[in-house]
């Protein structure tokens, strides 16, 4: 079965992953729909990254079935997402206008213009090749392009982590300046008291497992208090 | 896409292959300039070593050339699939058998152009071999006509049997070490020396094979030549060699696409980037 008919943009069912016996994902059912921007939140080894790589296609599933846009993941739905992973995928050999030569060939939905423009105000030289780039700048520059593609789910790993707090300003103002309306943002994060702000909807994940799926407004109110204060609760050590 | 991805991956790897080639040739310019100009070995000497020595260099050199450059391939076919870069490359909007078949035919081109660079050695052991070591009446000449045998013994021959062979040679070679490479993913630790076993491993299985299969029409030739002249002895190896190319090339052709599938398979259904 490879079309799932769905009001939701994402559907995920009964999606399970083992690393060896170590259980990464333990049967997550999850529907994402249109138009939010949600926070995946949870500690480190809670299973996000491993669910966002599931998302893209990187990682199989032992089990379950993931739905993006009514298609398994494959070349339809890469052609609608955009993903930033929580690493550089750059390639050292690559000057910084073979990057955009590479997102304007192969993705239908990449607006060169707004990657240019992105690139410019971070003062990045087209020429530049990317292992002269710092650490940062690479974080930004991969940020830039994944942001400027018209995509229907950005999905983003861990988007602010290990970056200084001016760097963290510009990464969010990215992600949410433009920002159409239809599409979802899924971001990954441990630092929740920065990215509060953006967040309509959130997930919490713990050892694998879906501890809780819920609007910001209604956490808010039922919890009587932040998102963040109410993580820093849940997954007191 | 496919066209554009080849373009791509043409343009990220023609450095290292490009510099081998030319490396290649100013090797086989060097030793064809210091071998003509050489005197020539002295009535009474059988063998002049330090020549011999520098004629063995050169022909390593070459071959480690055309080793190195397929192997450059190995490791960009690993670093961009299997690594942090493959992020980028498995979340574009294209099949992997696209993204396999682009490096296929990136890397056959290179190991084809580094491998008819050592073709080259074959004229320059015929400069070569009379300045280190004495040569008996006639046997420059019977050299070069083996040499003119195993490349196919004519234009024609060339076209429709060596150069097949040799290109399908190097598709083989590259795809058997693209899934060696994949096969080693599969491996939950060490994928890297898994990679290298597993290469070990198909290197000897087909060795073996090739060897079984090559026995029976050697062996054949070789009772069938005892008694045979000079002219019925080439004659007969020239359609030996023949065979052995369509064979060849035939096996290869298969294997290549058994290797491809492979990859495939392991990239479809397999992937676990790290």
């Amino acid at each position: 079965m490879s079309e799932h008919p769905t009001d939701s943009l994402v559907s995920i069912s009964d999606l399970t992953k083992h690393y060896g016996s170590k259980i990464a994902l333990d049967h997550i059912s999850l529907e994402l729909p249109h138009g939010r921007i949600i926070g995946l939140l949870g500690p480190n080894g809670s299973g996000k990254t491993t669910l966002l790589k599931l998302m893209n296609g990187l990682l199989v599933p032992d089990k379950g079935t993931i739905f993006i846009d009514g298609a398994q993941p494959g070349t339809a739905t890469k052609a609608c997402v955009s993903f930033l992973p929580e690493r550089s995928y750059l390639p050292d050999a690559m000057r910084v206008k073979d990057l955009l030569s590479y997102f304007t060939d192969f993705y239908a939905d990449f607006d060169r213009p707004k990657a240019m423009s992105m690139l410019d105000s971070l003062q990045v030289a087209l020429r530049s090749p990317l292992k002269s780039l710092s650490k940062g700048t690479k974080e930004k520059v991969q940020l830039a392009m994944v942001m400027s593609r018209r995509a229907k789910l950005y999905i983003l790993d861990e988007p602010i982590a290990g970056v200084d707090p001016a760097a963290r300003d510009y990464i969010l103002q990215t992600i949410i300046q433009d920002f159409d309306g239809e599409a979802t943002i899924l971001l990954s994060t441990h630092l929740i008291a920065d990215i509060e702000k953006i967040l309509d909807d959130v997930i919490f994940l713990r050892d694998g497992k879906i501890l809780l799926s819920s609007s910001v407004e209604d956490l808010r109110s039922a919890q009587a208090k932040s998102v963040d204060a109410y993580f820093r609760e849940v997954f007191a050590c | 896409m496919l066209k554009k991805l080849i373009i791509h991956e043409g343009k990220e790897t023609w450095k290292i292959p490009f510099l081998a080639l030319l490396t290649q040739l100013a090797l086989s310019a060097a030793a064809a300039a210091y071998f003509s100009l050489t005197p020539s070995l002295p009535a009474d000497v059988e063998v002049n070593p330090g020549k011999l020595s520098i004629f063995i260099f050169y022909c390593f050199g070459i071959g480690a050339i055309t080793l190195l450059a397929g192997l450059y391939f190995g490791i960009r076919f690993y670093k961009n699939l299997y690594t942090d870069e493959g992020y980028l490359m498995h979340t574009l909007p294209l099949p992997a058998w696209k993204l396999i078949a682009s490096k296929a035919v990136i890397a056959a081109v290179w190991y084809y152009l580094t491998s008819l660079a050592e073709l080259i050695i074959l004229p320059i052991t015929c400069i070569a071999v009379p300045k280190f070591a004495a040569m008996p009446e006639g046997s420059v000449d019977a050299l070069r006509e083996m040499l003119y045998i195993i490349v196919g013994s004519g234009p024609l021959e060339l076209l429709l049997f060596f150069v097949p062979y040799t290109l399908t040679g190097c598709l083989y070679s590259v795809l058997v070490l693209f899934s060696a490479i994949s096969l080693g993913q599969l491996f939950g630790r060490h994928k890297l020396i898994g990679s290298i076993l597993c290469y070990l491993g198909l290197y000897t299985l087909t060795q073996t094979a090739a060897s079984v299969f090559l026995l029976p029409p050697v062996t054949g030739f070789a009772i069938s030549s005892v008694d045979l002249e000079m002219s019925g002895l080439t004659q007969s190896l020239s359609t030996l060699f023949h065979q052995l190319y369509l064979s060849l090339f035939l096996a290869e052709l298969v294997l290549s696409g058994a290797a491809f599938f492979l990859c495939h398979y392991i990239m479809k259904k397999n992937l676990n980037l790290d």
